[in-house]
C-alpha cells in the first residue's frame, strides 16, 4: 500500500478512536446525570424494596460518579464494558447476537439499494424515455415522502394480509427446524423480502438521484462525446469511462448509508420483529442499561468509521487522481 | 431494459415460490402466543418481568396452584405438587408432603429441592425476584432465610417449614417455583441452570428476539392437563403486526388489545374475546402536603370537575368502569359496593371552590385566591395514548371549573423516577392491584407505604391497614378492607379515574380457556384444541 495512504489511514483511525473515547466518556456522565434509574423496573409491588437497593449496590450505582468512571475506564481499556443490567451478561456477549444480523441485513440492503438505484439511473439516463423517467422521478419523491413505518405496514398489508404470500414478522417460520437446508435458506429469504424492501426503497431512490446526476454530468463531458464519436461501444463507454468518473459521490453516499444501516434500523426492526442493533440500543436507552448503551455506541461508532474508511479506500481504487493529489 | 425485466422476473419468481411455501404450516396442537418482547433471561431466579414469570411457572412446579373463583371474586389455592399441607395449630409451622413427582431428567422432586429453592431465592448475593419477600420466615440481617431453623426434614417426602414468631403465614409464603437443586452450579448459582424442569412444559428451543418454544413435559402428570403439545411465544414487537397476525391465524392469542380494535376482531368468527375485568386503574396523584392539595375539599372539587365517563366512553369504549377506591370490583368479597363513584358535577365542583375562597375576581375565567390563580401542572408519561386523551379531557374539564391546568409529558423513565422521588405535586399514572390485595404499600403513612407517593396520612387508615394485613379470618379481613375503602373515599387522597379491562382475543378452536384476573396465560397448560 502506498506509504502516504497508510499514514493517512493510521491518522484517520487514531483520530476516530480518540473521538469514540470522547463520545463514550461524555455519554458515561450524561447517562448518569440524566433523570431515570436502572433500578426503576425493580420498584414494583411484585418485588421487595430491598431488592432494588441490593441491585443498585450490585450495579455500583451507590458509588460516586468519579469512582464509577474510574472502574469503567479500568475495564474499558481491556475492552470490557461491564455487565448488562438487563441481561446479566457481559455487554459484548449480548451485542454479538444482534450485530451479526445487523451486519448481514445492512449489506443486503445496501447491495439492493446500489443495484436497483444504479439500474434505474442508467435506464433513466440512457433510455431517455420521458414517461419512464417521469414514473421513476415520481416514485422517488413518493419514497422520500413516505415514512418507513407506513411503507412497512403497506407492504405487510399487501403481501401478508391480502395476498398472503410473505410472512409479516420474524426471521424464521415456526417450523424452521423441520425444514431442509435449502428450505431453511428459503425461509430466511422470504422472511427478509419485506424488511429489505421497506428499508431499501428510500435509499434506492437516493442512489438513483445521485447516480443519475453524476452519470448525466459525466456523459456530457467532451471525452465521452469523443468516444461516442469514434464509435466506441456503449457498454464499454459506460463501464470503463462513465462509471469510474462518476463513482466518487456514489461512494460517499454509500459510506454514509452503510454507517447508518450498521447502527441499526429501529423502525424496520420493530415493525418486522427483527433482532437488530437498533432495537437493542433503544431498549437499553429506555431501561437505562448504561453499560449496554455505551457498548452499543462504541460498536456503532466503530462500524461508522469502518464504513467511511471503506468508502474512502474504494474511492482511491477507482479514482487514481486522489492518490496523485495525496502524493503531491 | 432487459435488466429491468430480469429484476421484475426475479421478484415474480420469489413471490411465486413464497406463495407455494406457505407460512408456519405445522401448528397442530401448538399454541402460538404473540408477545411484545423477548425474555431477558430464562433463568427462573431472574424472571423479573414481562412473560418471564409466566414461562417460569410453566417450566417449574409450585407446592400450590391457584385458580380464580368468579362467584366469590377471590383467589382459590390448593396443593399442586404437595400431596398434603397441614398447618400446625398456631400457624407457626406447616407440614408438607410431596407427591411422587419427577423432574424431566427422571429424578424425583424432593424436599431438598424445596430447601434449595428457599436458600437460593433468599440469597442476598443473587438478587432473585423473590429476594426480600420472605418476611414471615426467620432471616438474617441480609434477609437470607435461616434455613436450619426454618426447614426440617420429617421423612423422604415430608418436611416442615417453621415461621418466625408472631408471623401470619399463608399459602402465598411458599408459592414459588421449586427449582431442581442438581441443575444449578453450586459454585456459581448465577449461571443458567441445566435444562431440567418439573412443570407441565420443558424448554425446547429459544431463538433470540424471535421465539421461545416449550414442549410438553412427558414426566409431568396432572388430571387437568390439556392436549397442547407445544407452546410458542412469538416475539412481535409491533402492536399492529400482532393484530394482523391474530386476524391471519398466525398467532392464537393476543392480550391487551386496544378497544379500537375490539369491534372488528369480535366479528371474526375464528377469534373469541375474553373481557377480563381490570385490576389496573388510572389515577391523578396529588401531593397531600402541598399547599394547594392538602385540603380534602379541593381534592374532591377536582374529582367532581373531571368527566371520567367521557374518557371511559370515548377512549376505552366502555371496556372498563369508574373507580371510586383502590379495591377493584373484581374482588367481590372485598369491594365496597356502597361507595358511588364521584361523578362529573361541575356545579358541585364550583360550589366547593367558592366555599373554599376561590373566586374569579378579574373575570379571566381562572379562579383566584389571595392574589394567586388556581393553576398547576400535571405530569404524564409520554407515549401513552390513553393518558394523552385523558389529560386533554381533564384539562378542558378543569378549565370549565376555572382551573388552569398545564399538561407536561415526560419521557417514561424520567417520569417514574421523578414520581418515586416525590418530585411532582400532580401527576397521572396507574397501579395494578396485586393478588392477594395489598393496600398497605399504597396508603400507609409509615415506612410500609413505599408507594404512598402522594403523602396521604390518616392514622385510622394506618391502623386498619395493619389489622387487615395480619387478619387471617377472611370475613373479618374483607370487612376491614371495606372500611378502609370508605375512609380513603372520604379523604380522596388521589382522584380515582377508571378500571381498565384487559381485552384478550384467542383462537376460537381452543377449549377449556378460562381467562381470569390472575392473567391471560395463567393455567394455559390446561387448554386444549
Amino acid at each position: 500500500m502506498n506509504k502516504t495512504i497508510l499514514k493517512l489511514l493510521l491518522k484517520r483511525i487514531a483520530s476516530s478512536l480518540l473521538l469514540i473515547f470522547l463520545i463514550i466518556t461524555i455519554l458515561f456522565f450524561l447517562l448518569r446525570i440524566s433523570p431515570g434509574s436502572p433500578v426503576q423496573k425493580f420498584i414494583s409491588e411484585d418485588f421487595s424494596i430491598e431488592l432494588s437497593q441490593k441491585i443498585k449496590s450490585n450495579f455500583q450505582l451507590d458509588k460516586t460518579l468519579f469512582e464509577q468512571y474510574g472502574s469503567f475506564i479500568a475495564q474499558a481499556v481491556k475492552l470490557d464494558f461491564g455487565t448488562s443490567y438487563n441481561y446479566n451478561l457481559p455487554v459484548f456477549s449480548v451485542i454479538k447476537d444482534y450485530l451479526i444480523f445487523t451486519v448481514i441485513f445492512s449489506f443486503i440492503s445496501l447491495i439492493v439499494q446500489i443495484k436497483a438505484g444504479s439500474l434505474f439511473a442508467f435506464i433513466s439516463v440512457y433510455k431517455k424515455n420521458k414517461y419512464l423517467n417521469g414514473v421513476l422521478d415520481s416514485v422517488a419523491i413518493f419514497s422520500f415522502a413516505l415514512p418507513s413505518f407506513l411503507l412497512g405496514l403497506l407492504l405487510i398489508y399487501i403481501f401478508s394480509i391480502i395476498l398472503g404470500i410473505l410472512p409479516s414478522n420474524g426471521l424464521t417460520s415456526i417450523n424452521h427446524d423441520d425444514l431442509s437446508v435449502l428450505g431453511k435458506f428459503w425461509d430466511y429469504v422470504i422472511h427478509l423480502i419485506l424488511p429489505v424492501l421497506s428499508l431499501s426503497l428510500t435509499g434506492t431512490f437516493i442512489f438513483y438521484k445521485y447516480i443519475k446526476e453524476s452519470v448525466s454530468e459525466v456523459s456530457r463531458k467532451n471525452f465521452i462525446l469523443n468516444l461516442q464519436a469514434i464509435g466506441e461501444k456503449k457498454s464499454k463507454i459506460i463501464l470503463y469511462h462513465v462509471l469510474p468518473n462518476s463513482i466518487n459521490p456514489i461512494l460517499t453516499i454509500a459510506g454514509l448509508e452503510l454507517g447508518a444501516l450498521l447502527s441499526g434500523s429501529l423502525i424496520t426492526e420493530v415493525l418486522f420483529g427483527l433482532p437488530g442493533m437498533g432495537r437493542l440500543t433503544i431498549t437499553a436507552i429506555l431501561t437505562r442499561d448504561y453499560p449496554l448503551v455505551i457498548g452499543c455506541t462504541f460498536i456503532s461508532g466503530l462500524l461508522i468509521i469502518f464504513a467511511n474508511l471503506l468508502a474512502d479506500f474504494l474511492k482511491t481504487v477507482f479514482d487514481k487522481r486522489i492518490i496523485n493529489t495525496l502524493n503531491n | 431494459m432487459s435488466s429491468l425485466y430480469k429484476l421484475l422476473s426475479f421478484f415474480l419468481l420469489i413471490f411465486l415460490f413464497a406463495s407455494c411455501s406457505g407460512n408456519d404450516a405445522s401448528k397442530k396442537n401448538t399454541l402460538v402466543i404473540g408477545v411484545d418482547s423477548d425474555v431477558e433471561s430464562l433463568n427462573p431466579l431472574f424472571a423479573y418481568s414481562g412473560i418471564e414469570p409466566t414461562i417460569a411457572e410453566l417450566l417449574y412446579p409450585s407446592l400450590v396452584k391457584h385458580s380464580w373463583d368468579d362467584n366469590a371474586g377471590e383467589i382459590k389455592s390448593e396443593p399442586w405438587i404437595a400431596e398434603y399441607i397441614e398447618w400446625l395449630n398456631d400457624s407457626s409451622a406447616v407440614k408438607i408432603t410431596l407427591k411422587d413427582v419427577k423432574w424431566s431428567d427422571g429424578k424425583k422432586i424432593t424436599p431438598e429441592d424445596v430447601k434449595f429453592s428457599l436458600e437460593i431465592y433468599s440469597n442476598a448475593d443473587l438478587q432473585s425476584r423473590f429476594y426480600g419477600t420472605f418476611e414471615n420466615f426467620k432471616e438474617d440481617k441480609d434477609l437470607r432465610i435461616l434455613i436450619e431453623e426454618t426447614f426440617t426434614l420429617d421423612n423422604e417426602n415430608t418436611f416442615t417449614l417453621h415461621f418466625k414468631d408472631k408471623a401470619k403465614p399463608s399459602y402465598f409464603d411458599f408459592d414459588f417455583p421449586i427449582l431442581p437443586a442438581h441443575a444449578f452450579n453450586k459454585n456459581n448459582p448465577k449461571e443458567d441452570p441445566k435444562n431440567i424442569y418439573g412443570g407441565p412444559f420443558v424448554l425446547d428451543k429459544r431463538t433470540k428476539e424471535q421465539s421461545i418454544t416449550l414442549k410438553r413435559n412427558k414426566n409431568f402428570s396432572d388430571a387437568s392437563v390439556g392436549n397442547i403439545e407445544k407452546i410458542i411465544f412469538k416475539v412481535i414487537p409491533d402492536y399492529n403486526t400482532r393484530i394482523l397476525q391474530l386476524k391471519n391465524s398466525e398467532i392464537d392469542i393476543c392480550e391487551d388489545v386496544k378497544p379500537d380494535d375490539a369491534d372488528e376482531l369480535k366479528e371474526n368468527s375464528r377469534i373469541k374475546m375474553a373481557q377480563v375485568k381490570g385490576r389496573e386503574y388510572d389515577y391523578i396523584g396529588l401531593n397531600n402536603n402541598s399547599p394547594l392539595f392538602k385540603n380534602v375539599n379541593i381534592r374532591k372539587g377536582i374529582s367532581y370537575s373531571i368527566n371520567k365517563n367521557e374518557i371511559l366512553g370515548e377512549f376505552l369504549l366502555n371496556y372498563g368502569e369508574l373507580a371510586n377506591a383502590p379495591v377493584a370490583p373484581v374482588f367481590k368479597g372485598q369491594f365496597n359496593k356502597s361507595l358511588q363513584p364521584i361523578n362529573y358535577n361541575i356545579n358541585a365542583a364550583k360550589s366547593i371552590f367558592t366555599s373554599e375562597g376561590w373566586k374569579d375576581n378579574n373575570k379571566n375565567g381562572i379562579l383566584e385566591k389571595g392574589g394567586e390563580e388556581f393553576s398547576f401542572t400535571m405530569y404524564i408519561p409520554a407515549g401513552n395514548p390513553r393518558r394523552d386523551f385523558a389529560a386533554n379531557v381533564i384539562k378542558n374539564n378543569l378549565k370549565e371549573a376555572g382551573i388552569d391546568l398545564t399538561v407536561q409529558q415526560v419521557e417514561p423513565g424520567t417520569f417514574f423516577d421523578n414520581m418515586f422521588q416525590k418530585k411532582y405535586d400532580c401527576w397521572m399514572a396507574g397501579w395494578v392491584v396485586p393478588i392477594p390485595t395489598q393496600l398497605e404499600p399504597y396508603f400507609h403513612s409509615g415506612e410500609e407505604g413505599i408507594f404512598n407517593l402522594f403523602n396521604y396520612s390518616n392514622k385510622d387508615v394506618d391502623k386498619l391497614l395493619e389489622q387487615a394485613q395480619s387478619e387471617k379470618n377472611k370475613t373479618k379481613k374483607n370487612e376491614l378492607y371495606k372500611l378502609i375503602q370508605e375512609k380513603i373515599y372520604n379523604d380522596s387522597p388521589i382522584v380515582f379515574l377508571y378500571w381498565i379491562d384487559n381485552l384478550v382475543f384467542y383462537n376460537s378452536s381452543l377449549k377449556n380457556v378460562n381467562i381470569t384476573p390472575l392473567g391471560a396465560l395463567h393455567n394455559c397448560w390446561q387448554w386444549s384444541y
